[in-house]
This record gives C-alpha cells, structure tokens and sequence, in this order.
C-alpha cells in the first residue's frame, strides 16, 4: 500500500462515555479491552482497507501521583472533552519504516522488546507487537504532527476485530478524508514526501496542525463525518517545539 | 427469604492490570465493557450466579483530581501490598424480589436505592445493554445513618440472564471453568454477621469462615472444574484505613 492511515486518535477524559456517544451519534460500533500502561483504549473499527478509531484515556489514576509532560498534555486536552490527538500512519515493512526513521532523524521503537507492559494487551492474553517512529519522550503527536507504524503480524490488526453486537449499527467501508490542521507543504516537509494530501487522503483547513475530522463510508447508509477539535486546539503545538 | 452471594466488588488501580494478572493467577476469565458513572468493571464469573466485580474509579482523571479529599478508596489502594493494591472493596448479598430488598432495608432503618429512569445511572454495556439494579440499605443524603464499613449490602437484579455471571469471557489460553463459591473468609464475627444478616447463624446461610480481623472479604474460595479448588485472596479496604475517622460515611 506504501504510505497510509492506519488508525487515528481521539483522547477522551471518558473512553466508555466517548465510545458510547459517538456509537448513537454513528452507528460504528466499537470493542473493549485493550490497554497499555496506564492507558486503555477502545477501538472504532473502520472498515478496509484496515482502519480505525482508537478511543484513548486514562485508566489508571494512581499513575497520576508522578507527573511528566505526557500526562499533563493528555489531561490538558481531554479537560473540554474529546480531541484527536493523533494521525497515526502505516507502511508495510520494517526496511520502510526505518526509511522513515532516518528521515525523522531519530530510530524505530522495536516490536519485539521482550517486556510485556511497552506494549498493547488484550483480555484475550494477546499482546500486539508494533513498531512506530519517530522514538522519544515528546510525542509529534503533541505538534499535531504523525507518526509512521509497521506491525509485523496484520492477522490481529485492531481494525479486524470484531465489535460488541449493537442496535443500529452501520457497517463502515473505509475512511473517504480525512480534514487536518495547515497545509499540503507543511505535511509534504514532515514526511518528506510530495503530494501528501492526494497520498493519504486529507483535506487541509489552515487551521492549527492535527485531525479535525474524519469522513467515513458505511454500507447502504450516508457518509459519516466523525468532527472532533485537535488536540493543538487545546494545548497548542508551539509548546513543544523547542 | 433466600439470601444468597451476587457478587465481590475487588477494587484496582488498574483493572486491565488486575484482570490480566488474576487471569494469570487462576485461569479465571472475564468480561470488558461494564461502566457506571466513572466507575468501569471487568466481570469475573466465578459459577453459580456469583463474580467478582474488578472495579476501578478513573473516569474522569479530571474529576477525580476535584473530588474531596481524603477519598477512603483511592487511600485504600494506594496501600501497596503484594496484588499492586488490590482490595476488596466490597461484598454483595441478593434477594429475588424487590419486596425482600425492601423488607431488608426497612430493618436496617432504611431504605432501597430508586429505580432510576435515568439508564445512565445504571450499569452500561457496550453492545447497548443496561443492567437495572436496586439496592439496600439505601439512607437518604443527610439522614446521618450509614452502612457500617465492611458489611455486605444487598441487591436486586430484574434480569437474571442479563447478569454477568452468565455472560461469556474472553477466550484466552489455560481457561478454566469456575463451578461455584466455596468458601468465603470474612472479617468480625459469626455473631456479627448473623446479626447484620437477622439470622441465628451466618455461615449456615452462606459458606463463611470467620478470621475475626477488619471486616470484609479477605479471601474467596471457587471450584473448578477438572482442577483444584481457588483461593483469590485480597485484603479488604478497612484492613488498609489507619484512622476511619477522617471519611465521610459510607451510602
């Protein structure tokens, strides 16, 4: 596929409420369990070619009593409600990936690191091996900017799993556009790449970097349009660009 | 009147953490999903209509940093002990109607939690499902009565299929299946329980073994089948709270 969405991030002060508000406001139903750290998340599945919604919060609060940037950052954008606080984007292998790396500067957080807890838990006992870059303490998410994953076993892949059965549900069939924060060059520069917008889909408002909303198709119903404000509407970006 | 267990509320720092690594423990399963105001659940049945609730107050993070200060359960767990501090916070009688609820709140001086209309103030599943329950002893905001630390409330359920004991886990390696609770090991005394309970004797009711230490549950015993018996054992809240004075009373 080359360079694509994989999923997107929506913080949320209140993943079961989050999740059951957008399910009444769409129909997209959602499952359970996953988590990593101090961290759940309850996934938005979104039809092919394999993408999803991962709705994220704070399950632990006892983390809290030691404080760092990230989580003053994802409390400070959750503390109105709601904002996606991340474009996560794919390739399809690990030479890709560490392309990607080498342009960022920075290294690839591995798959395979042996300790359970850096990774994503399901309640089925299966832990998700991924690979992301840029590496770091300060997330691009923070910038509104992406980040690029590699996940070396696609047959557990979280858009693939199957959603608590629910009362009018739709059946999404992929993301149609995506709106985002600034301009084709600033994303093009990121990336290093030309052309980002008609690569992957986004449609670019000028306004403050990160997802603003996000188009999904759905079987035999109307486009869904999940709008949401992002998380450098919050907090903005130039607090971490030094 | 048959009182009988409905369940154990085990509270968590973590409830992901906690369910994995009592998953790991025992071979126990559980359910994801369950949520009431900003408290989430994963259901452990344990066999026989009884489970364990894993339940964890963390929604929203932000209110609970405005929440009044000390908070008797977030000090409870943040005891550490050996489970990452987990307690059991809490041990849940049920009754078949609701005119025996209100039999038992009306002798405890008084009464059963509403019926709310509001199904937010219900448990919620994810697939829409929303599990109506009243409870007892329910005293109204300002009465000056409260529940004694420790006891067991009662409860209600309309819905006996739609209770999680009788809902399906997530599938995971080394399952086993629970075929009941054994034994309970439960703080105070016979004579306390019994009392509580308005019974001539507790553990002839309900399968309790009596320690005399800080009530609540210190340990639950569950069949299995094809497997020896197990022993899930936590200490409960008031085993962790130095000095109970300085907290509101419970509802």
């Amino acid at each position: 596929m080359g360079l694509h969405i994989d999923h997107i991030s929506l913080a949320s002060p209140h993943i079961f409420r989050s999740a059951d508000t957008l399910l009444k406001e769409t129909g997209l139903g959602y499952w359970t369990g996953e988590w990593i750290g101090d961290t759940s998340v309850n996934i938005v599945p979104l039809g092919p070619p394999g993408n999803f919604i991962e709705i994220s919060g704070f399950i632990d609060i006892f983390t809290l009593r030691t404080m760092n940037e990230h989580k003053q950052w994802i409390l400070d954008i959750t503390e109105t409600g709601d904002h996606f606080n991340g474009l996560c984007l794919g390739v399809d292998s690990m030479e890709e990936l560490e392309a990607f790396a080498k342009h960022f500067n920075s290294t690839v957080n591995k798959p395979d690191n042996p300790d359970p807890a850096r990774h994503f838990q399901r309640a089925d006992g299966y832990i998700l091996p991924m690979a992301s870059t840029p590496s770091g303490q300060r997330s691009p998410w923070m910038r509104g900017l992406p980040n690029v994953y590699y996940y070396p076993d696609r047959t557990h892949h979280s858009s693939g799993q199957p959603v608590h059965p629910c009362l009018n549900m739709v059946e999404p069939t992929g993301i149609k556009w995506v709106e985002y924060g600034g301009t084709e060059k600033d994303m093009d520069d990121w990336l290093g790449v030309t052309g980002s917008g008609e690569m992957l889909k986004l449609k670019f408002n000028g306004k403050s970097m990160g997802v603003w909303a996000v188009c999904v198709g759905a079987y035999d119903s109307d486009d869904i349009v999940i709008r949401r404000p992002a998380c450098t509407d919050a907090v903005p970006a130039s607090k971490f660009e030094s | 009147m048959q009182i009988r267990l409905n369940h154990f509320a085990l509270g968590a720092r973590n409830i992901y953490e906690a369910s994995a690594r009592l998953l790991k423990e025992t071979g126990l399963g559980h359910q994801t999903g369950d949520w009431v105001g900003n408290t989430a659940c994963h259901m452990v049945p344990l066999g026989g209509d009884v489970f364990i609730e894993i339940e964890g107050t963390f929604m929203s993070a932000h209110d609970f940093l405005k929440m009044p200060k000390p908070n008797y359960t977030y000090d409870a767990l943040d005891t550490d002990n050996e489970y990452n501090g987990d307690h059991f916070t809490g041990m849940m009688l049920g009754v078949d109607t609701l005119e025996e609820l209100e039999e038992i709140g009306k002798r405890l001086g008084g009464g059963v939690t509403p019926n709310w209309p509001d199904p937010y103030r219900h448990f919620q599943r994810p697939d829409g499902y929303v599990r109506r329950f009243q409870s007892a002893p329910y005293y109204e905001p300002g009465s000056g009565k409260s529940r004694p630390r420790g006891m067991p409330n009662f409860y209600y359920y309309p819905d006996i299929p739609g209770r999680p004991a009788n809902q399906p886990v997530w599938s995971a390696p080394h399952l086993k299946i629970p075929t009941g609770v054994k034994w309970i090991e439960y703080g105070g005394t016979e004579e306390e329980m019994s009392a509580w309970l308005d019974v001539p004797k507790a553990s002839d009711i309900l399968p309790f073994r009596f320690n005399g230490k800080a009530l609540g549950t210190w340990a639950v015993c569950v069949g299995v089948e094809d497997g020896d018996d197990i022993v899930i054992r936590r200490p409960p809240t008031v085993a962790s709270i130095k000095d109970p004075s300085i907290y509101k009373s419970t509802q």
